[in-house]
This record gives C-alpha cells, structure tokens and sequence, in this order.
C-alpha cells in the first residue's frame, strides 16, 4: 500500500506538473508497486505487467494537468493501469484479458503444473486460486484486499458501478472460499 | 448472528485486515468475527489474500524512471538522431560552411563589434566579410556552442 499525506500527493504533484523531474521519479517510486500489482493481476503474466505499469506511469505523468482530483491520484492512476493492460491484453490477442465485460463469466486458465509446484506457501495458493476468478471478480478482490480501495474506489478504477464492484467482490471470495476447500 | 450482520461484517474485513478501521467500528467488528465461524473463516482468507502480493521485479523501477526521464528529455536533445539521412547531410554541409568561415575569420581578422557585416580588409581585391550576428546562417557562436533549435534554424533557413 502507497502511505502519503494528502497534502505532501498535493505538493509532490504540483512539482511534477510544474517539471520537477525529482517529484516525477517520487511518484514513480511511490506508486509503481501498486501499478504493477494491478496490471500483474489483470494480465497473468509479468513481462506484459511491465509494459503495462510503464504505460501506465508514463500515460499518467504526461497528463497530470488533466487530473482534476475527482477520485484519489492514486485510483486516476489505477484506473489509467486496468486502462493498460486491457489495452496490451487486446494487442497481445488475449481474450481472456481483452475485456473485463467479456470476461465476466468466463474463467481464468487453470495454473500451470510446474508454476504451481514453486507456489508452496499458503499466500501463493491463494494467489493461484485468484488467478482462476473471472476478470471482474479478480480484480475486485484485488483492488479491495490488496491495495486497500474502497468499493467506490473499486468502481472507479474498474469503470463500472459501487454495486457492481461489490457484488463482484463477495462472488470473488465466496468463489476462492470454495476452490480453497 | 443475523446475515445482515454477517454482510456488514464482511464488507468491513479488508479494512479490519488493514487497521483501518475507527475504534468502535473495529470492536464491534472484532466482536462479531469472534463468534460467526462464517465471519472468521472470510477473515483468515482476506488476510491471506492479502498476504499474496505479487513481488514487484527489481528492475522495473530503473526502467520505468529511465522511459520517463527520456521522454521528459529537452526537446531537442535527441532530436538529431531523428532526423532523415538527406537532413543529416544539409546539416553538415552547413556546419563544414561555417567552420570553415570560421577558420578565414580567425586567419584573417576578427569579428567586428556591432555586428555589421563590414570588409574589413581587402586581400587581393578580394572582400572577406566578416561574420554577423543578425543572420541566423552566419551565426557569431562558435559552432560547437550552437543548440539543436539553432541548427535547425539555420536548416530551415536554407530550406526557404
């Protein structure tokens, strides 16, 4: 998770706006993990994640002048990384990344054999497990466990309603609660 | 325990899991978890889940910065690499003038301040102008000094 002060974002953005080449890399060191965890979750597969996460930094921070402060700098920004990856899943030719819409019932592949076998700890089965729910519901429990959104925040970055991003968040975890069993 | 507790509850669990949650919210929360087995299975599973971050590759930071940091580069810092082989050609063309022009003036006498294009001696009856800094072909700095932008002035200055 990204811990920032409201004021501290403010001036940091303000720097980077006004060219501050330092501010630019702070924003980049502060929110690339998280950038690259979305990206990672929605495309299932590294190197993709990578271009997308520096699409992503590079798209946000060439158009910082149109963040209006509707929603957090950070959800503007994951929103601009699911925006991404979609966009790479599409040119890689990878239905099952191509859309969140489309995807909405269709399932993950299964984990490869041997990748599985390296995932030994109990947090990387359950990583597994949620590579396997639909696009939405993955995406849901991701952004709201792992990065910390609020369903409102959820809605924002995946571009669909609060209620959506709920329903699609308790159908992700009552799923994994059953593939873990 | 009432399933309408149970759905508040666990809509509250990523928080709970974060410490994120006011005081009292978390009591009641903490409160409920303990006593729903429901509740407390959701929650172990949430703190697993986000237990399971994907580790960020160690070079992707350095990477990211250098794309950014190319593409925030001055305007005309590269921008020679970019340019067409006919362009490249123009350009040295004009730089080999004005060394050259450069040497006769050295050879031959200096800048006149001001500068007008003034003769300043006659050499064989023939009038060596010396150089001036309203044109931007004829450019007083030293070759070496001129910028991309004052490169590409003086291109499109002959493309006129």
């Amino acid at each position: 998770m990204s811990l920032s002060f409201p004021g501290d974002e403010a001036r940091l953005l303000d720097r980077a706006r006004a060219g501050d080449a330092d501010a630019r890399n702070d924003l980049v060191r502060r929110y690339l993990p998280d950038v690259y965890r979305v990206t990672r979750r929605l495309l299932n597969d590294s190197s993709l994640a990578e271009d997308a996460a520096q699409d992503t930094m590079m798209s946000a921070l060439g158009a910082l002048d149109r963040f209006r402060g509707d929603a957090s700098f950070r959800t503007w920004l994951l929103r601009i990384a699911v925006n991404a990856a979609r966009s790479i899943g599409r040119r890689q030719g990878r239905r099952r990344e191509v859309s969140l819409v489309l995807a909405e019932h269709e399932p993950s592949r299964a984990p490869d054999p041997a990748e599985s076998a390296e995932r030994s700890t109990e947090a990387e089965r359950v990583s597994a497990l949620l590579e396997r729910l639909p696009t939405k519901q993955r995406m849901a429990v991701s952004l709201r466990i792992q990065q910390g959104l609020s369903y409102a925040e959820v809605a924002t970055a995946l571009g669909c309603t609060q209620g959506a991003a709920r329903v699609n968040y308790h159908l992700g975890v009552k799923r994994l609660r059953e593939l873990s069993q | 325990m009432n399933r309408y507790d149970c759905d508040r509850v666990q809509d509250l669990l990523p928080s709970l899991a974060r410490g994120e949650l006011l005081f009292h919210e978390r009591e009641s929360t903490q409160s409920h978890v303990n006593a729903c087995d429901a509740c407390r299975d959701e929650l172990a599973l949430v703190l697993l889940i986000q237990q399971a971050l994907d580790p960020v590759p160690a070079a992707l930071e350095a990477r990211v910065l250098a794309a950014i940091d190319g593409a925030h580069a001055p305007a005309g810092r590269n921008s020679l690499l970019r340019w067409p082989p006919a362009r490249l050609a123009m350009a040295a063309a004009v730089t080999m003038a004005v060394i050259g022009g450069s040497l006769l003036a050295d050879r031959f006498g200096g800048l006149s301040p001001g500068g007008q294009a003034t003769t300043d001696f006659d050499l064989a009856g023939v009038s060596v102008l010396d150089w001036s800094g309203n044109d931007p072909l004829l450019h007083p700095a030293p070759i070496e000094e001129l910028t991309v932008e004052e490169l590409e002035a003086l291109l499109a200055e002959l493309d006129s």
